[in-house]
């Protein structure tokens, strides 16, 4: 075999090994997970609860945003909403205030400051919020009418939770690229399920994670300097020994970049982001008073992932890319003339010709990750049916996509580039 | 109450095994597979082995028999034992390359296979002396370690046997089994070939490569009746 052969099989074993590992926890914890989600909503009294919706430029679904919070199906005079508009340049403000007067029986508070960014924005409303719990909600999400009763139901229940995590949908997916998300997400919250039962969960999406508002004081609220402020938040917290879960049915929806450049812009700051906290919070790694997070989750799963994203990019270029040139260059050669070729051509397939090991591994992992996807979707409702097809681009491009720009967060960091939001 | 943290040793330990587990059932299907190869092609070398008996046996009849209706015969006969037997030598190649284990034992089919070929070509050539065998042969040394212009003639050839089917006839010789098969050393010796690729048309050596145009030019110049339109 040759070396890239080695290193690919190298790889395969790694990323079986972990799609192993979590199928074991789900079947340990099959009995604890049927519990979770058959558990009765038991909420004898409701806290006051305060709703941080941070803005920059949101016109276009601030009003969608705040009417899914005032169809929250919670007490009115239990429920504080505050916009912090953080210095948008469009109509945000004019189109808050306005849906402000028209709903003057709910408790909506707007807060205007010059544009400092997310984490500012969230400190901001830290500093004023009355309630005992409190939720983000990015402004480009919608949170279904019973979600924070679920969020809060978890969090009187466990008072070592720190913070609630929704099971995020991509909101109403039309472009290839948004389908192509929707089916991440899905796989995702399965994942994020499952790091729930060894507290490995390391982000608190911005999409309505809900927060207990004293510990979060305690731990010196939101880092403003932060790419990804709520999974530096979600380290913090597992820093201090607090638990993270992802809530049952609490359903939040969310709008994926629907063009390859937003895509890519969000990514960006996304894997840059994690990289830079995982380098911030390195010294958790093999304590063990950290458990699995200090010597699963950070050194082997977080940064395993952009290990192995080199590795696919190179594999990629290897199976793929170069066979492809070469195959244009040798057209090239016969000036382009395929007539001859398709003339004699036919379809044949023997098996005898495959890499039967490669091909093993492959299938294999390809069934697990199916077999993932079709638990996330029935536990959490999210039919994948209607986007089946996109699975083929999501197993053979998607992934390949996401490495490219893990790889290109890889080579900014090293050259030093800036980032931009 | 803060959390209680573990660490899951004991499934760590299992994940690994069910990996490891999992890679060792890859490898012995792949061990299975090479078998399946090997005797795929040890079935279809015996089906060569005795297409080339006959192949000997009408040759050496030519000249008791009317030749006119022999060398038809012949003609045929030798196109179709050579198609099967150019797809079996690029099964050889591709097992070999797939295979993650057995390698010698490939090695050694694959030099069965090129001792095939030569037979295919010696006879084809000694039959030219009696008959009208209306085919360009091509005798192809090639070697598949570090040879990009191997690959650059490799494609032009394949065009041509695409192209113009029965009326090529390609012989090709993998010099990567030079040191095992003192044949190939005997003719590469003879037809004084150093580098690689090198094509012999006839009794004419072509040391770079032959451009498509060329070889069209050398089909036309030896074949009757494909150049007409």
């Amino acid at each position: 075999m040759s070396p890239i052969e080695w290193i690919v099989l190298g790889s395969y074993f790694l990323a079986i090994y972990l799609l192993v590992y979590w199928f074991l926890l789900f079947f340990d914890k099959w009995d604890v997970i049927k519990e979770e989600y058959s558990e009765k909503l038991n909420l004898t009294s409701y806290p006051l609860v305060s709703i941080l919706v941070p803005a920059y430029n949101e016109e276009k679904t601030i009003q969608r945003t705040l009417q899914s919070l005032i169809e929250l199906d919670w007490p009115k005079d239990k429920l504080e909403i505050i916009v912090i508009n953080d210095g948008s340049k469009d109509k945000t403000s004019q189109i808050v205030k306005e849906f402000i007067s028209s709903n003057s029986s709910n408790d909506i508070k707007l807060i205007e400051q010059p544009n400092a960014g997310k984490g500012a924005a969230l400190n901001k409303g830290l500093s004023i919020l009355k309630g005992e719990l409190f939720a983000c909600l990015d402004a480009d999400s919608f949170v279904e009418p019973q979600t924070l009763k679920y969020m809060a139901h978890w969090h009187l229940k466990y008072s070592n939770i720190a913070i609630t995590t929704p099971i995020m949908k991509i909101d109403k997916p039309k472009s290839a690229l948004q389908k192509l998300q929707r089916i991440e997400y899905i796989l995702g919250m399965f994942l994020t399920k499952l790091m729930n039962y060894i507290d490995t969960n390391y982000i608190a999406p911005g999409p309505f994670s809900t927060y207990k508002t004293q510990i979060i004081k305690d731990l010196g609220g939101f880092d403003e300097h932060n790419l990804v402020e709520d999974q530096e938040i979600a380290y913090r917290a597992q820093q201090h020994q607090y638990k993270i879960m992802q809530v049952p049915y609490a359903v939040v929806h969310t709008k994926g970049p629907e063009k390859f450049k937003a895509f890519r812009a969000q990514r960006n700051r996304w894997y840059k982001g994690t990289l830079i906290n995982i380098f911030k919070y390195k010294h958790l790694m093999f304590k063990k008073a950290y458990g699995d997070f200090g010597f699963f989750q950070l050194p082997i799963v977080n940064i395993l992932a952009y290990v192995l994203s080199i590795i696919a990019l190179i594999g990629f270029a290897n199976y793929t890319l170069v066979p492809i040139l070469k195959q244009i260059h040798q057209s090239s050669l016969i000036g382009f003339d395929l007539i001859p070729f398709f003339k004699t051509f036919h379809l044949e397939f023997n098996i005898l010709s495959t890499n039967i090991l490669f091909t093993f591994i492959l299938v294999f992992s390809f069934i697990l990750m199916l077999t993932f996807l079709y638990l996330s979707s029935k536990i959490n409702k999210d039919d994948l049916r209607p986007h089946w097809i996109y699975l083929i681009p999501f197993f053979l491009v998607y992934f390949i996509i996401v490495a490219y720009i893990m790889v290109l967060v890889m080579l900014e960091l090293i050259v030093g580039k800036k980032q931009k939001w | 109450m803060k959390v209680h943290r573990e660490i899951s040793k004991k499934r760590y330990f299992v994940a690994g095994i069910i990996t490891i587990l999992l890679f060792t059932t890859g490898l012995l299907l792949g061990m299975v597979f090479d078998y399946g190869r090997i005797q795929s092609l040890e079935t279809a070398y015996q089906e060569y082995d005795l297409n080339y008996r006959s192949l000997q046996l009408q040759f050496n009849l030519l000249d008791t028999l009317d030749p006119t209706q022999g060398c038809l015969a012949f003609n045929t006969a030798i196109s179709v034992a050579m198609k099967d037997l150019s797809q079996s030598l690029e099964d050889v190649e591709t097992y070999k390359e797939v295979s993650n284990s057995q390698k010698t034992s490939f090695v050694n089919i694959q030099r069965k296979y090129v001792l095939d070929n030569i037979r295919y070509w010696a006879i084809v050539k000694q039959a030219k002396k009696i008959c009208d065998i209306n085919k360009l042969n091509i005798l192809y040394f090639y070697s598949l370690n570090d040879c990009s212009d191997c690959v650059v003639q490799g494609t032009i050839l394949t065009y041509l046997k695409q192209k113009y089917g029965e009326s090529v006839l390609i012989f090709p010789i993998n010099v990567v089994l030079l040191p095992i098969e003192p044949t190939i050393e005997f003719l590469t010796t003879s037809y004084n070939v150093s580098t690689y690729p090198t094509i012999v048309v006839g009794d004419e050596v072509y040391t770079e490569i032959v451009s498509k145009e060329n070889l069209e030019d050398l089909l036309c110049e030896t074949v009757t009746g494909v150049c007409e339109e």
